[in-house]
Parts: C-alpha cells; structure tokens; sequence
C-alpha cells in the first residue's frame, strides 16, 4: 500500500552497505523508514535527507516486516541557512534531536504548521537568541508540560503581586506556597512566560525581541532552558554546541 | 544448526558479523569458505594482528601512512601552494586516483556532527593552521561533500580562515555529469546556476 505524508526528516542511520533508516516527524506522529540504496542512490534523495528537511514522503508499507519503505521524496522545503551559519546548523540539530526524543503522537494541523513556519522563519531570517528560547517553550506546550502560570501550582491560588516559579513544581507558586528552590520573578516576566506560551505565528516572534533584551528577558532565557531540560529528563548532545555559539557573532 | 559448530568457528561468526555492512548470514558464509582455506587464513590473521601497530596517521596530514610521513607528503614534486582539505582517507583517494589535483592533503576524518558529540572543537583545525603556516600555502580547496554538515564544515573552516592570509576556495557545486535537470531540486539547481561557466564572453549589441 502507498501513501504520501509531508515529513521532517529527523535523522538516518546507516544500515548495511547502502540503506538508511529514516526517522521522520509527519502530522501522524514519528515514523521510522528504510530508504533503500540511499545511501548509494544519486537520483531518488540527493539532499533531501538531511536534518529538519521538509520532505512530501513517499511510503509504501511492507508485504512482510512492520518497517515502512520510503519508496521517494519530494522536497518541500530545504533550509539553507544551516550550511553556512554555525549556529543555526547547531540549532537544527538540537531541534532535530529534541524534537526525535521527545515527540510521541500525532500533531495537529496548528501544531505541525507551527513547526513547517518556524523552521522556514530562521532559516530566511538572520539568527535571534531568542528562537531557542520560544522553541523550547513552544515544544513544551505542544508536548503537554507547559508552566502553569495563572495560579499556584500547589494551592490554585491566583497571586497577585509576588510571583514564584517552581522548576520541580511546574509553574507558579504563591508567597504561601514557595519553597527553597523556587525563582522569584516579576509580572513582566510572567507575562513574557505566557505570551511565548501563545504564539501561534512566528511572525509574532519579533514583538517579543525588545522585551529579551532587557535583564528580566535574558533571565527567562535560562529559566525557560532550566525547566525544558528538567521536564525532558534529558540533555541533548548538540546542547553544548549551541550554547557555545549563542551569544557569538555569526559565522556565515 | 550454529549450535553444532565449534566454539572457534561460532566466535569467528560473530566477530565477522560485527563488522560494518555484515550480517549474520554473510558472515557465515565467509567463516565456512575461510576453513578451506589455510594459507588465506594465516595471511589474514597475521595483517590483522599488525594492522593497529602499523597503520597511524601521517604526522603531517593524517592520512593514513605506515610511516611517520605518508607517501603524498614525502613527495617533493607537489605543489606546496595548494592545500586540498578532505574528509576522509577514501575521499582522498578517490581524488588521487582522478590524477587532477597536484598539491598536499589535509584529512579531516570527521564533519561538525553535534548530535554525535563533534563540535568545531574537535575537528583540529589548530593543526590545520600550524600546516598552512609551515608550507606557506597560498590556496586552501575545501573538498568536503555538499551535504548538510559538509558545507556547515566547510563554512566553519572558511569563516576560521578568514583572518590568514590564504585563499580559500570549495569544489564547485551543481548538476552531476549526466544528471537530467528535471531531477535536480532547487537548491541544486541555484548552485549551478551561481556557479555557471561562461562559454563565450562578450556583450549583446541586439
């Protein structure tokens, strides 16, 4: 049986002399598929199977074994940007890893349109520090451990003036509620922390720029990090690289 | 039907099915055709014992030498103005063997792969710097392939490089030889059209 999906690709393993196995991001979910002679072939994938590649796959399910044939690809989308700026290739690669580890069922039309927009506004746009800051807080909404920012976690209070976050508790605490760990932040923070939380367009991206810039945003950088790497329970390899470039002048 | 093979013979197929490109079944049909075979499988044993002790990197451009100097390096009739950076030994190879290029090597052996851990810190460029500077190399190829963390590479190594006084210059990119255009997606088709060759120069007087 054939079907078409539009895909991104995540990654590919060697298998054998001259097989990959793809690992791809489509609207139903993650899939896994043999691109066979891959790695040999000139014609059918070229440069298609690379990292965060938005591909129209071409399957066909197997008469025997469970692994799906990637029988072509048509490319839908090829960013550029990564092969001449460093950091964004670092950046494709801790989104192409993250998002490899930790994505589980299926997107939505939103959430997946999100992710096509997203990967297509950096790759056009000059690189900002703050797109890995708003993909990792847009990753956690769409992967369902977002903060809960308008009460306490602990007592559901809603507090009105001192506002605590909780990197173990998941969210706010109240004055009441707020224990040693907890990061005490201002409105404007929490404020900063919800509107990243709504974005629907990346477009939307620039209204927050100015507000990074100031101390409080630079704050939320590594608290919104903190709290992304705590709930995955993992760190990414590319992790190290990408913070090393951020910050840098670009390269390309 | 494996457990009525000897020990030795269960331990050679596991072994050959380790290696890359091997499965289970090639590697048992390479185990029961090395039985017969004794002299073949003597020779072999022995290259395999010395190959880690002899086999190294050449001290100069990594390519893989039994001495401390491979042989490209020791060749004096080589152009030292150009410097043909490489990803690996094969790729190496398979440009000496074109017989087009007449300058030294530099081997990389890894491109910028964060998710597997390399970073622009491992790749070395440090020795790469120190041998540009030793040879007064005037012309740096970047012969990497154009795959994503190929040209991520080659930019990383261009951008270091910026500040030396060398040029630094990459294969050109585009249509395969015998490609048909149809089949090219768009990037490749806006590298070969960036890289156009010019047939004929001169301006149109209508």
């Amino acid at each position: 049986m054939l079907f078409s999906l539009p895909a991104f690709v995540l990654d590919k393993i060697k298998v054998k002399e001259i097989d990959y196995l793809i690992e791809l991001l489509t609207p139903r979910g993650k899939i896994k598929a043999l691109a066979k002679g891959a790695q040999k072939s000139r014609r059918r994938f070229v440069n298609l199977l690379d990292d965060l590649t938005f591909i129209r796959a071409h399957l066909r399910k197997p008469q025997r074994g469970r692994t799906l044939i990637l029988e072509g690809a048509d490319a839908l989308y090829i960013p550029e940007s990564p092969r001449y700026v460093l950091k964004k290739f670092y950046f494709f690669s801790y989104v192409a890893e993250v998002l490899s580890y930790t994505s589980f069922g299926p997107l939505n039309r939103e959430q997946f349109g999100f992710l096509v927009e997203f990967i297509k506004e950096i790759d056009r746009n000059p690189w900002e520090d703050i797109y890995k800051c708003l993909f990792e807080t847009r990753w956690s909404v769409i992967s369902g451990f977002a903060p809960l920012l308008d009460e306490c976690v602990k007592c559901q209070e809603r507090p009105r003036r001192l506002f605590y976050f909780s990197i173990s508790a998941g969210g706010i605490l109240c004055v009441n509620c707020k224990d040693d760990q907890s990061i005490r932040l201002s409105s404007f923070q929490i404020d900063l922390l919800k509107k990243m939380a709504k974005i629907e367009f990346p477009e939307e991206m620039s209204e927050l720029k100015e507000s990074f810039s100031r101390e409080e945003g630079l704050q939320i950088k590594s608290l919104v990090e903190a709290f992304f790497l705590y709930h995955i329970d993992w760190e990414p390899r590319s992790l190290p690289f990408l913070k090393s470039e951020v910050g840098s002048p670009d390269n390309g | 039907m494996e457990n009525f093979y000897p020990p030795t013979l269960k331990k050679l197929i596991k072994a050959l099915s380790s290696l890359p490109g091997l499965g289970e079944k090639s590697a048992h049909r390479l185990a029961l055709f090395l039985i017969s075979k004794v002299s073949l499988c003597e020779s072999l044993g022995d290259l395999l014992k010395e190959l880690p002790q002899r086999v190294k990197l050449c001290r100069i451009c990594r390519n893989f030498s039994e001495d401390d100097l491979c042989s490209i390096c020791q060749d004096i009739s080589r152009d030292p103005s150009q410097l043909c950076v490489v990803e690996n030994p094969m790729n190496l190879l398979q440009i000496e063997s074109a017989g087009i290029y007449k300058g030294y090597y530099y081997v990389l052996h890894y491109l910028l792969a964060p998710k597997e851990g390399f970073g622009h810190r491992e790749l070395g460029i440090d020795d790469l710097i120190d041998l540009i500077k030793e040879r007064s190399v005037r012309e740096v190829i970047l012969a990497l392939s154009p795959t994503l963390a190929g040209e991520a590479t080659s930019s990383y190594l261009a951008t270091t490089l910026e500040n030396y006084p060398v040029k630094v210059t990459k294969l050109a990119c585009g249509l395969p030889m015998g490609m048909e255009i149809q089949f090219a997606d768009y990037i490749t088709l806006k590298r070969a059209f960036m890289g156009r060759e010019v047939l004929k120069g001169g301006s149109y007087n209508g």
